[in-house]
């Protein structure tokens, strides 16, 4: 039995590790996985892999890329193991998935990178810390080897950019890893989320601060930095709450006592989820399209930030075409992004778009001509600016499309926080200097940031 | 506009704002002895008295108001020449009159500015508005006053790092210019 997985398996791409970064982070790269693990029939829970017929479907469908296989505890069972990691400043968030999935995150404490308790909501005390703690204590070099000794060809970081842990660890992550002399090939992708003031436990200053300081690194390192913001992930959990509910997710395993924090944000933490898988499969389910492929797309674009629209956001029904275009007659979609100014979308005369089609087979002419039809309309994006890419869906997988959008509209949204965070920055700056930021480089984060949104 | 003008006015508004730190540092004091006014004056009256002169109570809520007036005019002024220097960079239309023709020196290309002009008052006004110190670095450019330096080895590239870090300038002082207007979209 071993000798024909041997044989027959393809050769194992260098994988892509998902690093999640504070609590927010935490929540939604291991909701991620569910997902992922959902799509490909396996138990979310204790995702075992029953004889090698089924060892090799997933094999030749998602390669090693973010799952590797543990050692066997039973005679011709494989388990999964994400190639996850989960770092916090607090271990909690980190402890409250690794009680509650033992069996999925197997490799216990190798998955959980943690500090000495909270950033405060202070980017750079944040940063600070993820140097002495994280990189010098805790050495992350050799924390990422232990999860993954092959060579990694990328990784996948979910956060949350108001707080202060997410948006400060993910900044200095992504600088650690693109100046590393063994990492510094990587391809990064950021999936930052927005916060809704008013709504999230976050302080309106600082969190300013933090997004400006965030978006320069994500400027200035991320390959693919695509943005959400929870107003509207708010705004469709609201709105497909019931099929949401029929839907499993990681917080209904936490023990209720201590769920509090995130059970607020399970339906939202969902579609962010959905949309980290949907991009995944992008480049582990097919062969035609990379992960670096996307930094070149993004390269030259301004702003080359990106937001995904999900049809649907919930998915249901079969693996064709027809599923998709009821889930829009039906309402079942949405950006995730909130992209209006005062009524309508401004466009932009070099706007693109990345379509992730997951259907059965192969990739026809009227799928191209119902998304390009679909993009047409709703952006005014030209034919050649789209990049179709084809997810192939297995036989009763519900068919969805995840489109990127890179769109000038993205830009123009987040200049005002760029004038808010200089507006709090006169009142908060010695509290930041303390911590070594200092003036002049927050004043070149904000020469960055609006030079490259402007 | 040119940058010449800029510098023109760049050196105006640095002297109207040296004035008004001696106006400011002026009117402090007087304020202060105007406060102090009524428990000296007794006192001042009774040694008039002594040396047999007449007291004269001196005009300082005069000179209180007439630079209180001096400092209206000068704040108008900085204020005119701020405008106007924002409105230069954020125009789009500003001229960096620079030599086309870089020169390699030390792995950096330098850009001189033609008739060796130096821009002394508009780097430093510019240090200002962005918060940077002088020599200004603006990604790989630095500006000084009286050259552009770029980290770059091929000068094609050099020469569009200083069209974008001037692109950079350009935003980044319009959203100063305009901070109003986009707080209110968020």
């Amino acid at each position: 039995m071993a000798h024909r997985v041997a044989v027959e398996a393809p050769l194992a791409p260098n994988p892509v590790i998902v690093a999640s970064m504070g609590h927010a982070g935490v929540g939604i790269g291991a909701e991620a996985y569910r997902w992922v693990l959902i799509d490909v029939g396996a138990d979310p829970k204790a995702p075992t892999l029953m004889g090698e017929k089924q060892q090799l479907e997933v094999l030749r469908r998602y390669g090693s890329t973010i799952l590797r296989f543990g050692a066997s505890l039973r005679r011709g069972e494989t388990p999964l193991i994400p190639r996850a990691l989960l770092v916090d400043l607090d271990p909690r968030s980190a402890n409250l998935i690794l009680q509650s999935y033992p069996q999925l995150f197997a490799m216990k404490d190798k998955h959980a990178v943690y500090g000495m308790g909270g950033a405060a909501r202070n980017w750079a005390e944040g940063r600070l810390r993820f140097r002495k703690e994280i990189v010098e204590r805790q050495d992350i070099k050799t924390r990422i080897q232990a999860i993954s000794p092959e060579p990694v060809r990328g990784f996948v970081v979910p956060f949350s950019m108001g707080g202060g842990t997410g948006g400060s660890f993910s900044s200095e992550f992504m600088a650690y890893v693109k100046g590393s002399d063994t990492l510094g090939q990587a391809t990064i992708a950021t999936f930052g989320i927005l916060p809704e003031f008013g709504w999230d436990p976050v302080i309106y200053g600082p969190a300013h601060i933090s997004i400006v300081m965030n978006l320069a690194h994500q400027i200035r390192y991320s390959d693919a930095p695509i943005l959400l913001d929870n107003k509207e992930l708010r705004f469709h959990a609201e709105r497909h709450k019931d099929k949401l509910a029929a839907r499993s997710s990681i917080v209904d395993e936490l023990p209720k006592q201590i769920r509090v924090g995130w059970h607020d944000y399970r339906d939202k933490n969902l579609l962010a989820a959905h949309a980290i898988a949907e991009f995944m499969d992008s480049f582990i389910r097919e062969t035609e399209w990379d992960m670096s492929n996307y930094r070149t797309w993004l390269a030259a674009s301004k702003p080359k930030f990106v937001v995904p629209w999900l049809i649907p956001l919930v998915p249901e029904g079969g693996p064709s075409l027809r599923t998709i275009e009821q889930a829009m007659k039906e309402g079942n979609e949405g950006i995730l992004f909130d992209l209006d100014s005062e009524g309508e979308i401004p466009k932009g005369q070099t706007d693109s778009a990345c379509v992730l089609v997951k259907t059965k087979g192969s990739l026809t002419p009227e799928e191209r001509e119902y998304f390009k039809k679909l993009l047409q309309e709703r952006f005014d994006i030209k034919d050649r600016r789209i990049i179709f890419i084809k997810i192939p869906a297995m036989e009763k997988e519900p068919a969805s499309a995840c489109i990127l959008l890179n769109l000038k509209a993205v830009g123009q949204k987040l200049i005002p926080m760029v004038a808010e965070a200089e507006d709090a920055w006169e009142s908060y700056k010695d509290e930041y200097q303390k911590r070594e930021l200092s003036h002049e480089e927050f004043k070149q984060a904000v020469i960055q940031v609006s030079g490259h949104l402007g | 506009m040119n940058l010449m003008e800029v510098e023109v006015t760049a050196g105006r508004l640095l002297e109207e704002k040296k004035r008004l730190r001696a106006i400011e540092s002026e009117l402090s004091r007087v304020s202060r002895e105007l406060k102090e006014l009524p428990r000296r004056a007794e006192k001042d009256k009774k040694f008039y008295a002594l040396i047999g002169l007449d007291w004269e109570e001196p005009k300082l809520k005069e000179r209180e108001q007439q630079l209180k007036a001096e400092r209206e005019a000068v704040m108008k002024s900085i204020e005119e020449a701020q405008s106007k220097i924002l409105s230069g960079f954020s125009s789009g239309e500003l001229v960096v009159p620079l030599e086309p023709n870089p020169v390699l020196d030390g792995g950096l290309y330098y850009f001189r500015f033609r008739s060796q002009a130096s821009f002394p008052n508009t780097v430093e006004e510019l240090s200002e508005i962005l918060g940077i110190p002088v020599p200004l670095r603006v990604g790989e450019v630095t500006i000084w006053p009286d050259r552009i330096g770029v980290k770059e080895v091929d000068q094609y590239f050099a020469k569009l790092k200083v069209v974008e870090a001037f692109d950079n300038v350009r935003k980044t002082v319009s959203l100063k210019l305009s901070k109003e207007s986009y707080r209110k979209h968020v």
